[in-house]
């Protein structure tokens, strides 16, 4: 079975001045679980849009999303969302260990030690050190660089035990070296924990670094315009594998097809 | 990253020129405020004393007269019981303004009903009002309360609604996806949130309530710290009449000096700045 199963799902918007907008044609698609997909395209292709159609952050006008069979009416439990600013999604008024403790508080389904909150000191320092982060559970994410605020957003995420990961361009306001550890630890955390992983990019080389599959959305919202397997092997390194003839061609050819678009960036 | 902060500028530690930073620093920080009010305090002191005017008392016989009004006359009595109805309206004022001014930022509903009401009396200037409050409550404490009460509720309210108004929608859609309840999100993301807003309205209210809980006291012309100097002045007695209006400023500077620290602890987290990446 699917982990997510995208059948037909559009998204319709009125503005202000009573327009009808596509803010994305309907587009089907199904998620194995344990993949690691992402979904890359021009700014308005409406790549976020479908992602938040699949968090039950937003309801279609069209079709329906599936998790693990069941359709999505409000957020699913199994489903934790990671956003691009962390500045405002991690909560600025708690610290880093309160933060954590946010997720776990609210987490899907707690197992072992975890369920038992007065555990739960010990498992917030495993959590952050899974994300490669140590002695900063007392600092507050404003102390933090971006790309440390980011690793505790995942952290967060991964203490309410998702089965499934969204993130939304997360490592996009994040330096390019920060960029490159985030990204491995992203594919660290995804193998460990068996995860699904939907990723938005814009950033097509990040995309086949990290996906089993890319999809490329045409832009205005049209819809799916490729939808490409990457079959270069794991794990990956950011040297070797972006180095790989099989990793160089795909990226020509998406490249290529984005670029051709008529539309201005 | 926060290591590379301590280290000294190169070249600035070992200039040979004069150093006036410490000049710099006293004439931009608030030392130099205070400096002004004990010169002003001793120039005071000084003329009062070489000078004889019944308007002017020198300040050591108004300290003199203080001592004397706090420990046998009617100040301590009346500063405590202006204090009462100060905190009794300001209690009341700050669950109304913050319950109605959030829930007015939260639910569209809420915010539907209220508005109207709140943009109209909010008009109003409180002693437009009196005559009816008088004639409605008395002269009693419960028109004390409730002057207090109207005055202090509005900057509390509207500073909540601002604050409730200023979740970020990556905010409220955290809260989405952690599946909080609406009630989860209102305390463990929208009160937070709206916290700093709801304090600087809880401040202004402060100024705010003291005056009028001196104001009250002269109107209804029988009680606290307003009735103090309104009678100190009636016997003329101008010593008495300084030392209940110092005592109002010393203590609202006082009040605001206790809620200025508890509103730095409260809100700690902001005073941090952004780390670089």
């Amino acid at each position: 079975m699917s982990a997510v199963r995208i059948r037909g799902v559009g998204k319709r918007y009125t503005t202000a001045t009573g327009e009808t907008v596509t803010g994305l044609s309907p587009v089907s698609l199904s998620i194995e679980p344990g993949s690691f997909i992402s979904i890359v395209g021009r700014s308005g292709c409406g790549k976020s849009t479908l992602l938040r159609l699949v968090a039950g952050l937003e309801q279609p006008t069209a079709g329906a999303v599936e998790i693990d069979g069941a359709p999505v009416a409000a957020p699913p439990d199994s489903v934790r969302y990671v956003f691009q600013n962390y500045a405002e999604s991690l909560l600025p008024w708690k610290t880093v260990r309160e933060n954590i403790r946010f997720g776990l508080r609210h987490a899907y389904a707690l197992e072992g030690r975890e369920a038992d909150p007065r555990q739960w000191d010990a498992v917030i320092e495993e959590k952050l050190a899974e994300v490669g982060l140590h002695g900063i559970s007392g600092r507050y994410p404003a102390e933090l660089s971006g790309g440390m605020q980011q690793r505790v957003a995942i952290a967060r995420a991964l203490a309410s035990r998702p089965r499934i990961l969204l993130l939304d361009e997360p490592f996009s306001a994040v330096d390019a070296l920060s960029r490159a550890k985030l990204q491995d630890l992203l594919l660290d955390v995804w193998r460990s924990h068996g995860l699904t992983i939907l990723f938005v990019t814009h950033d097509i080389d990040e995309a086949l670094y990290l996906s089993d599959r890319v999809i490329v959305l045409a832009p205005g919202g049209k819809g799916i315009e490729e939808d490409a397997p990457v079959t270069v092997s794991r794990p990956r390194d950011q040297i070797e594998t972006r180095a790989h003839e099989t990793y160089l061609n795909l990226r020509g050819e998406i490249l290529h097809r984005v670029l051709q678009e008529g539309a201005p960036a | 990253m926060t290591a590379e902060r301590t280290l000294p500028l190169p070249g600035l530690a070992s200039a040979p020129r004069p150093n006036f930073a410490w000049a710099r620093h006293y004439l931009r920080s608030r030392a130099f405020g205070w400096t002004l009010v004990a010169l002003m305090l001793v120039a005071w002191q000084v003329t009062a004393s070489a000078i004889f005017m019944p308007e002017l008392p020198s300040l050591s016989a108004i300290g003199a007269e203080w001592v004397l009004q706090m420990r046998e006359g009617e100040l301590a009595p009346a500063l405590l019981e202006t204090l009462r109805v100060a905190a009794i309206g300001y209690a009341i004022a700050a669950v109304a303004g913050i319950t109605v001014g959030f829930l007015m930022g939260r639910v569209r509903i809420i915010w539907a009903m209220a508005e109207p009401f709140v943009e109209l009396l909010r008009q109003i200037p409180i002693s437009a009002i009196l005559p009816l409050l008088i004639l409605y409550l008395g002269v009693d404490d419960a028109l004390r309360i409730v002057i207090v009460v109207i005055v202090a509720s509005f900057p509390i309210l509207l500073n909540s609604f601002a604050g409730a108004r200023s979740l970020s929608r990556t905010m409220r859609l955290t809260a989405e996806t952690f599946r909080l309840s609406w009630w989860q999100t209102q305390v463990e993301i929208g009160l937070p949130a709206a916290l700093p807003y709801i304090l600087v309205g809880m401040r202004q209210a402060l100024a705010m309530t003291l005056v009028m809980a001196v104001i009250t006291g002269m109107l209804a012309g029988n009680s606290g710290i307003g009735y103090f100097i309104l009678e100190a002045q009636q016997v003329l007695n101008v010593r008495a009449l300084f030392a209940g209006v110092l005592t109002v400023a010393a203590v609202g500077y006082l009040l605001n000096a206790i809620f200025l620290l508890i509103e730095r602890r409260l809100t700690r987290w902001r005073a941090i700045g952004t780390a670089g990446d």
